[in-house]
């Protein structure tokens, strides 16, 4: 076959594919023998074979893009099975529902409701009442301190300025007097740090505590949530 | 070759092929530097390239040689980025291939009796 006759034939072949493509493609082993040379043609239409084959890669490639999107997919995801020219996937069947609850179990969770209703709310108001509670307390404990170190420090002031009044007049009681107003102010930054202490730390740790509680209560109910989801999928 | 080509290796070695020449390169060459490399038939090349046209890998302008006008292929931005994409890829691929044949880790076992160390996947 000289390259005229494989031209003409492969011309022929594509009679059925878009003008545009088929032009394309003519030009393109026009080129393809051109480059090749007098030297090398002879060879390059041996090595094209037959038009026919060649004709049916130009059209598998340029008019069902499906099946080439198939052939590629498939590559990718070897679970794929192969499928036939056109084919479309079945839509995939939908996640089956949950069951609904049969009628007996509806019954015996309201009525478990029903009577446990007050045993549960007792308690549920116990646990608010405790944290209630502890949370007053720690408030309590926190002003009392805080008291504690204002009267100290008033205490102490007074004293100071009573004993170096006195020290003018008898100056060993004065004395005592001021050194007992020392030993006071020590104590009273001693309640001063414990208010800073109960205020900053105490209270705080406590909430974020709290709040920590609540948050892995969330966590689990919702990964019970997931879990069973997961059954069900 | 013993091992087949898949449709993206070949795309892949193709956009190597044309990304070698920043200014453009022709049908004939194209396939003949790919068949250095690889074995296939002539006809194969042709759909190759007009898929990697239509996915906007590469684009074709003629130029004037010799007295006729010749159609050249030339790679574009998405083209590179793609043949980015597939030579990573390929190095993932050919370095877990190595270590399954030079087989580091089964040698390790059998001549110290040690556990071997790291044998990711």
């Amino acid at each position: 076959m000289n390259r005229e006759e494989f031209m003409a034939r492969l011309s022929a072949l594509l009679t059925d594919i878009p003008e545009k493509e088929r032009e394309d493609a003519i030009r393109y082993y026009n080129d393809y023998f051109d480059d090749a040379g007098p030297n090398h043609i002879e060879e390059a239409i041996e090595s094209l074979g037959d038009p026919q084959k060649v004709a049916e890669q130009i059209r598998n490639e340029t008019t069902d893009p499906i099946a080439v999107t198939k052939e590629r997919k498939n590559e990718v995801s070897t679970q794929i099975e192969e499928a036939p020219k056109g084919f479309t996937p079945p839509p995939k069947p939908l996640p089956p529902k949950k069951e609904p609850l049969p009628s007996w179990a509806v019954v015996l969770i309201t009525l478990a409701v029903v009577f446990l209703s007050p045993l549960i709310l007792a308690l549920a108001l116990v646990a608010i009442a405790i944290v209630i509670t502890v949370i007053a307390t720690l408030i309590a404990l926190a002003i009392s301190v805080g008291a504690v170190f204002i009267v100290l420090a008033v205490a102490a002031f007074i004293l100071l300025l009573g004993g170096g009044y006195m020290v003018l007049g008898t100056p060993a009681a004065g004395l005592v007097v001021i050194g007992a107003s020392f030993v006071i102010i020590a104590l009273c930054l001693l309640f001063l740090c414990l208010t800073v202490l109960l205020f900053g730390k105490a209270i705080p740790a406590f909430f974020k505590w709290l709040g920590a509680l609540g948050k892995s209560c969330k966590e689990k109910k919702a990964a019970r949530t997931a879990a069973k989801g997961g059954i069900t999928e | 070759m013993v091992f087949n080509t898949g449709a993206a290796l070949l795309d892949a070695i193709v956009l190597a092929v044309v990304n070698k020449d920043p200014e453009g390169t022709y049908g004939y060459k194209i396939t003949q530097e790919v068949r250095q490399v690889i074995d296939l038939s002539e006809s194969t090349l042709y759909p190759v390239l007009r898929r990697l046209q239509k996915d906007e890998c590469l684009i074709t302008f003629d130029r004037e040689f010799s007295g006729r006008n010749r159609r050249y292929y030339r790679i574009t931005e998405k083209g590179r980025s793609q043949l980015n994409l597939y030579v990573g890829e390929w190095y993932a691929y050919a370095g877990k291939l190595d270590r399954i044949f030079t087989g580091e880790a089964f040698i390790a076992d059998s001549q110290t009796g040690k556990e071997h160390k790291e044998y990711a996947v």
